[in-house]
């Protein structure tokens, strides 16, 4: 229960974009097209699982031991950069159409801040290891949700008639805004403790 | 041309692990410099808000030396119990945890062991909206729990409704996170109160 | 590539208006949108950026040379990250309100797009001085749009300034301001508003 209730609420309570604003710079420049949204979305899904999994025995079983925990910033971003060089090569192996169509935004994950987020935000919470995974399956597929709807809004939107100076990242805000509404009708469903 | 790739490779791992060692020596030094600040700031909040709870005043004083000449800290199995050791303001205090609106509320009870009235309500961590739930902070909500019975449920009413002695109004515009303080206030500080009466203070 | 001719002072002032990260090329918006509903905590996370952006910018251009470019990205970010940490432990000791509330968004300045991609494109090539002003520039960029946002929502949604009241008890707080929406929405206004007075081309 309480690990359906995290999952649930980092789904859509307290999604990573809409609610904390993380990962906003892929969010609006990969949110064009649906397809490589879709990419954007499972990356980031796999990398953040990847990377909650080992910061947080990192953390509780190296960094708190030794009382060093103020370089927790430090190892967590590492170990997110060294992750996202293996997707970067396993997807570049696999799925050369993938590949391409992401071009630069794979070694964007690194300044995701949506995955260094959901680690620090795994720490305060003081989050167990099983909750810990949970959370960041949960974040990466809320995530991925804000994403997708806001690529297929943005494709609908492809020949709407847009103010010359609200086209791009303007109208993406202003969409975001309104998803964001959205997904606030959601908070207080859950007992959050 | 072999030579030059492995003499590369060499710098590059030198490189790295000169950064990461000059990284860590400057973090070790400043960590060491602001550690026991650090420490004394994250403890200090509690403190104030035990203090406050079981309203002794402060004055000019430093916290820090009125919590400890004047506050015992119990460990029971429901949690921490803080004891006041003024004979002038007995009290207890306790944090009580329930969940909020958008995360958990922990709030700090000052409570009369004898009459089981509170004394003074804190609140220690709370995530609610701002400007809306998050007034459960401001004081005329918190002033308003002083001298309430704990044996009987404290009730939120709405404003202007006409109060009962054990009613507390809501935060207008915050129906659930009056709601769940109202839950910590009655429900979640009963084994606390179960302890205080184990306790059996003299 | 940048021009070798540029100015100095248009390497300062190009970061705050022309180039302004946020509202010109949308980048770091993560914290700019979720500090932004107070004006202090704004402040506090600008000075912080700017600090960060200074310090990695000058030392990356100082270390220029001797980074190896393939490892050069976990170099920048463990320079980054150091004086994220800086940063953070400064605001713990001597701001401990201002941390708890600005949180972990502190550590996500290592993730603020802006700074990579100074170090990137043009700390890694450019001298000291140039480097150090380009970066002044681009924190001053960065200060002004969060106290450009911070000061629509702050009032409007709390009728306060930095705490103050600055709009009297017949202003009802309109709290949509200081939610997320609310941040969006002044943030696409922006946007939309600047780019209709400078209009910018695409860049690839």
């Amino acid at each position: 229960m309480e690990l359906m209730i995290i999952f649930i609420a980092a789904v859509f309570t307290h999604n990573m974009a809409l609610t904390y604003f993380l990962g906003m710079c892929p969010f609006i420049a990969v949110s064009g097209d649906l397809r490589t949204a879709w990419g954007m979305s499972m990356a980031v899904t796999f990398v953040m699982t990847l990377a909650s999994a080992v910061t947080w025995p990192l953390y509780h079983k190296l960094l708190v031991p030794y009382n060093v925990e103020y370089l927790q910033y430090v190892v967590f971003i590492l170990v997110i950069a060294a992750l996202v060089q293996i997707v970067e090569m396993v997807i570049e192996r696999s799925s050369p159409i993938l590949y391409n169509s992401m071009g630069v935004f794979l070694p964007l994950i690194t300044v995701n801040c949506a995955i260094l987020g959901v680690t620090l935000f795994m720490i305060v919470r003081k989050y167990t290891y099983i909750e810990s995974l949970i959370y960041s399956v949960g974040s990466g597929i809320g995530w991925g949700v804000a994403i997708l709807a806001m690529a297929a809004i943005r494709e609908k939107l492809r020949f709407a008639n847009v103010p010359e100076g609200l086209k791009g990242p303007g109208i993406t805000m202003i969409i975001a805004g309104l998803m964001a509404m959205g997904f606030m009708g959601f908070a207080g469903m859950l007992n959050v403790q | 041309m072999k030579e030059k790739a492995i003499k590369e490779k060499i710098m590059m791992v030198l490189v790295l692990v000169a950064v990461s060692i000059a990284s860590s020596l400057m973090l070790a030094g400043i960590n060491d410099f602001s550690y026991d600040m650090i420490k004394m700031n994250k403890e200090r909040k509690l403190k104030v808000a035990v203090l406050s709870a079981l309203e002794i005043p402060l004055g000019n004083r430093e916290p820090e030396k009125v919590f400890s000449s004047s506050i015992k800290r119990i460990t029971t199995p429901e949690g921490p119990i803080y004891l006041s050791t003024d004979d002038r303001q007995k009290g207890v205090a306790f944090s009580a945890k329930g969940s909020g609106f958008w995360g958990p509320i922990i709030v700090m009870v000052g409570v009369d062991p004898e009459t089981l009235t509170i004394k003074g309500v804190e609140i220690l961590q709370q995530e609610e909206t701002p400007g809306l739930g998050a007034r459960i902070e401001e004081d005329r909500f918190r002033n308003q729990f002083k001298g309430k019975s704990m044996d009987t449920p404290i009730r939120m009413m709405i404003k202007g409704a006409k109060p009962g002695p054990n009613d507390v109004e809501a935060v207008a515009g915050a129906t659930l996170s009056s709601k769940f303080m109202e839950e910590i206030i009655n429900e979640k500080s009963k084994p606390f109160i179960e302890a205080v009466r184990r306790l059996d203070l003299d | 590539m940048t021009d070798q001719k540029d100015s100095l002072i248009t390497i300062f002032t190009r970061g705050i208006i022309k180039d302004n990260p946020t509202f010109r090329m949308a980048l770091g918006i993560c914290s700019t949108l979720a500090v932004t509903n107070k004006v202090a905590n704004s402040i506090a996370m600008s000075l912080g950026t700017t600090f960060v952006i200074v310090c990695s910018s000058l030392s990356i251009s100082l270390m220029r040379s001797f980074i190896p470019r393939r490892v050069r990205m976990p170099i920048y970010t463990i320079i980054i990250a150091t004086f994220v940490v800086f940063v953070d432990i400064y605001l713990k000791a001597f701001h401990p309100d201002i941390s708890k509330q600005i949180g972990p968004y502190v550590g996500l300045i290592i993730t603020n797009c802006i700074i990579m991609g100074r170090a990137e494109s043009f700390a890694s090539g450019n001298g000291p001085i140039r480097a150090g002003l380009d970066a002044l520039g681009v924190g001053a960029g960065y200060t002004v749009s969060l106290l450009a946002l911070a000061s629509i929502r702050e009032p409007l949604g709390f009728g306060t300034y930095l705490g103050y009241t600055v709009l009297g008890d017949w202003w009802e707080p309109w709290l949509f301001m200081v939610m997320p929406p609310g941040a969006f929405f002044v943030l696409g206004v922006y946007i939309w508003v600047l780019r209709s007075i400078l209009p910018v081309s695409d860049k690839p």
